[in-house]
């Protein structure tokens, strides 16, 4: 197009159209074709349906194209349905009703197809028919008459093949050639016509089923096939055991792409982040602003961006799953695993995700349309030990909990059942919260799980990139930005009140306390270990690292730490422990490093042998303050791994929870709840422990 | 009264009613589980529940507590075609 064109497009107002159709249409590849990437994409006000908006300009004219969300029928049994059908009837606040509706009915589906679209002619706005999927329709002998089709439905009915472009430029010049539709043929005398005895909604359904019946009489043709692809696929997939191995191959492919092969994607992230942090950091003086600008916003932003590889991952998996259909397969095949704790199959996937990171997991969710269950999804996905909770669970099964055989058998070692019972606890604990919740805050009538298991396709790769490109944008822009924000707050309160004064008498102490603690004290291996301890302050790292240790100890998350010690002491933990539990507020798998610098070891990286031993070398000397009594006991660590196992210290988490339910209320009762349970648990796991252990 | 839940895997079944008129009952409705409507089981899932339903030429999914409030006249064999809308039966009184 032309300047000049363009210049006059601008002068003329837009042309708003909405894009009605069943999900499962072909729509979101339709809307692609027309509008290509949408210029809009939020919220509708008051709702958490998303609003996606595209526009192109056809024939001098620019076109706002609105992708609906896909609805059965016009009267809604949804927040997103009831979305669709209060926009095309004007009632939206702010949101005239649109100039054209474009119904995007699918030729292999007609008569459920025509359903919905019989209902929104009769809006009578000026209407558009566009025929999809006729290739796949082909496919399986059927055969659509459009011309004769759009004679007996009153409006323009084009026939497109989205991805191939096909029919797109006939379909815009007959949006902007659209005249309201004259009634259907018939369809008002045949709804008339229905037992009156029936309830108002059984008249409906009744009455224009037996007319669509009568429309697509001689319209579509049928070549008798006697098995279709269909039914040969569905044959395999849904079968008690092809079926259910073809599942656990393909949910160990999803689980490992964002478990495993993210990894390096993110260790890159993360070097890369480290690279620049440690570039700029060269290039700034000393000081509260390179500290601010290294450990607050360039670590914040290396914090939302490490995320990427596995949102960008799991919605690859997840449009590609869609865009063939086994998505709903997969639902279909969980179902009955997730009905007994008030769920459907639908929050299979967002779940198991979330044992890898309850991120994109939560993002997941966005693929359950029923809003209870996708809410109740969301709450329940952090509850799934993570990736993150991994190095906590090893450094403490590791160091504390004895290498020794369970029952007898030989192969079965202690740690190896604490860190599977952690998992176990995590899925109980989400299963019996789930039982709770739908008995008391989301008791209400079940909704209705009626789900189509769209005809079988080839997933469309510009479709599966959008996806992709829609959820890490939206990712980034949405959640990321509060991340970052909420980083450089965190980076505050573990910084100020920077006191140096207080920072040296408290190294001093520490020096102190080590030469009281070495007298006459017995224990060759706590000699060695209190020693080596000493005699690090004496080297400028040391020393650096004690310093840096006292400031996170004198630091606001420090005092807290130490305020909140008669909280944890319950737990076996001493103030310490608490300044780590807090500071470990941004994300889980920071307490090791935090642990790192609160016992005067810098940055160590805990993951590393080296590092790690010399983590746990630090823990095992531990001892409360003023006593020689050890901090770290086996029921201690315990009680530590349950706590982090069912606490919700993952800011990233409650800021997506926050985005992707559109309120405060939710993370902030996620985070109230999953602390109490984590608490109680950490609570009973170490007053257990202690009176069995001794 | 027969519901569908009784029917056999491989079998087809005429619709007769659909009771209760709560969402489900009318998004079955909706779906096109209308009176005189043939429907085939084609499965279930390997837990035995969700059935997966043939109707009108495309796939559905529902649950077999679900099923029990679509009322069918006796199988009607492994597949036939549809009936005509004519063949539309009122609800028969209970």
């Amino acid at each position: 197009m032309n300047v000049t064109a363009a210049g006059a497009a601008d002068a003329s107002p837009p042309l708003t159209v909405a894009l009605l159709g069943n999900p499962n249409t072909g729509k979101s590849s339709l809307f692609t074709a027309l509008a290509g990437i949408p210029t809009r994409v939020g919220n509708y006000p008051g709702v958490t349906v998303e609003e996606k908006v595209g526009r192109f300009i056809h024939a001098g004219r620019p076109i706002d194209l609105i992708d609906l969300p896909g609805t059965y029928s016009l009267s809604p049994k949804s927040p997103d349905e009831k979305v669709a059908v209060d926009l095309l009837r004007g009632r939206l606040a702010g949101m005239p009703a649109p100039d054209r509706i474009v119904i995007v009915v699918d030729a292999t589906n007609l008569e459920r197809n025509l359903y919905l679209a019989s209902q929104a002619i009769e809006i009578g706005l000026p209407t558009i028919i566009a025929l999809t999927l006729g290739d796949a329709a082909a496919d399986r002998g059927i055969e659509v008459d459009a011309a004769e089709l759009s004679r007996r439905l009153g409006c323009e009915v084009v026939p497109v093949v989205a991805p191939r472009r096909q029919g797109i430029s006939r379909l815009a010049d007959a949006i902007l050639a659209a005249v309201p539709p004259r009634q259907p043929e018939g369809l008002a005398t045949t709804l008339a016509a229905v037992d009156p005895a029936q309830s108002p909604a059984a008249r409906e359904a009744i009455g224009r089923y037996a007319w669509i019946e009568r429309v697509v009489e001689g319209v579509v043709r049928r070549r008798p096939v006697v098995r279709t692809i269909d039914d040969r696929i569905d044959a395999i997939v849904t079968h008690r055991v092809w079926g259910t191995l073809l599942f656990a191959l393909t949910m160990l492919a999803v689980f490992t792409s964002i478990f495993w092969l993210a990894a390096p994607l993110m260790e890159g992230i993360s070097a890369g982040v480290d690279t620049v942090a440690e570039v700029v950091g060269s290039l700034l003086p000393e000081g509260a602003l390179r500290s601010l600008i290294v450990d607050g916003v360039i670590a914040g932003a290396g914090s939302v961006v490490v995320f990427v590889p596995q949102i960008a991952l799991l919605f690859f998996w997840i449009a590609l799953l869609e865009g063939c259909g086994y998505l709903s397969r997969a639902a279909f095949l969980m179902d009955r695993l997730l009905v007994g704790v008030g769920l459907s199959g639908k929050s299979f996937i967002p779940l198991l995700s979330s044992f890898a990171c309850a991120i994109p997991g939560i993002m997941a969710a966005r693929t359950i349309e029923n809003p209870r269950d996708r809410l109740l999804t969301i709450l329940l996905a952090p509850l799934m030990s993570c990736s993150a909770r991994l190095p906590v669970y090893f450094l403490m099964c590791g160091a504390f909990v004895p290498n020794v055989p369970v029952a007898g058998i030989p192969w079965l070692r202690l740690p190896a059942v604490v860190l599977a019972s952690l998992y176990a606890l995590g899925v109980v604990v989400a299963a019996l919260a789930a039982l709770v919740l739908t008995r008391t805050v989301f008791r209400g009538p079940p909704q209705p799980f009626v789900m189509e298991l769209p005809g079988w396709r080839w997933p469309q790769a510009r479709i599966v990139l959008e996806r992709v490109r829609e959820a890490t944008w939206s990712f980034l822009s949405g959640a990321g930005t509060t991340i970052l924000a909420m980083s450089v707050v965190l980076w505050a309160l573990s910084h100020y009140p920077r006191n140096e004064a207080a920072i040296e008498a408290e190294v001093a102490s520490e020096r102190s306390d080590l030469r009281a603690r070495l007298d006459g004290e017995a224990d060759a291996a706590t000699v060695a270990d209190l020693s080596a301890a000493l005699q690090s302050l004496d080297t400028p790292e040391g020393l650096d690292a004690a310093r840096r240790g006292a400031a996170q100890r004198l630091s606001f998350l420090g005092i807290s730490g130490r305020f909140i010690e008669p909280v944890v002491r319950p737990l076996g933990w001493d103030w310490r422990l608490g300044c780590a539990a807090i500071a470990s507020f941004p994300a889980r798998e920071v307490v090791l490093g935090t642990l790192g610098v609160i016992y005067n070891l810098g940055d160590v990286d805990a993951g590393s042998e080296e590092g790690g031993t010399a983590l746990v070398r630090r823990l095992r000397a531990a001892t409360w303050d003023g006593s020689r009594r050890k901090v770290f006991t086996l029921p201690v660590a315990l009680s530590i791994m349950v706590f982090f196992a069912l606490c919700a210290q993952c800011a990233s988490t409650l800021v997506v929870i926050w985005r992707e339910t559109g309120s405060w209320i939710w993370p902030v009762a996620s985070f109230t709840a999953m602390t109490t349970l984590a608490w109680l648990g950490a609570f009973v796991t170490y007053q257990l422990g202690t009176l069995l252990l001794g | 009264m027969t519901s569908l839940r009784e029917i056999a895997i491989g079998s087809t079944a005429e619709v007769e009613l659909i009771t209760g008129s709560d969402p489900t009952s009318e998004r079955l409705l909706e779906m096109g589980i209308t009176p005189g409507v043939h429907v085939r089981v084609v499965g279930a899932a390997p837990l035995g529940c969700p059935l997966e339903l043939e109707v009108r030429g495309y796939r559905l999914s529902i649950r077999r507590s679900d099923a029990a409030r679509v009322a069918v006249f006796p199988s009607v064999g492994p597949r036939s075609p549809r009936v005509a809308p004519s063949s539309i039966r009122r609800p028969l009184p209970r």
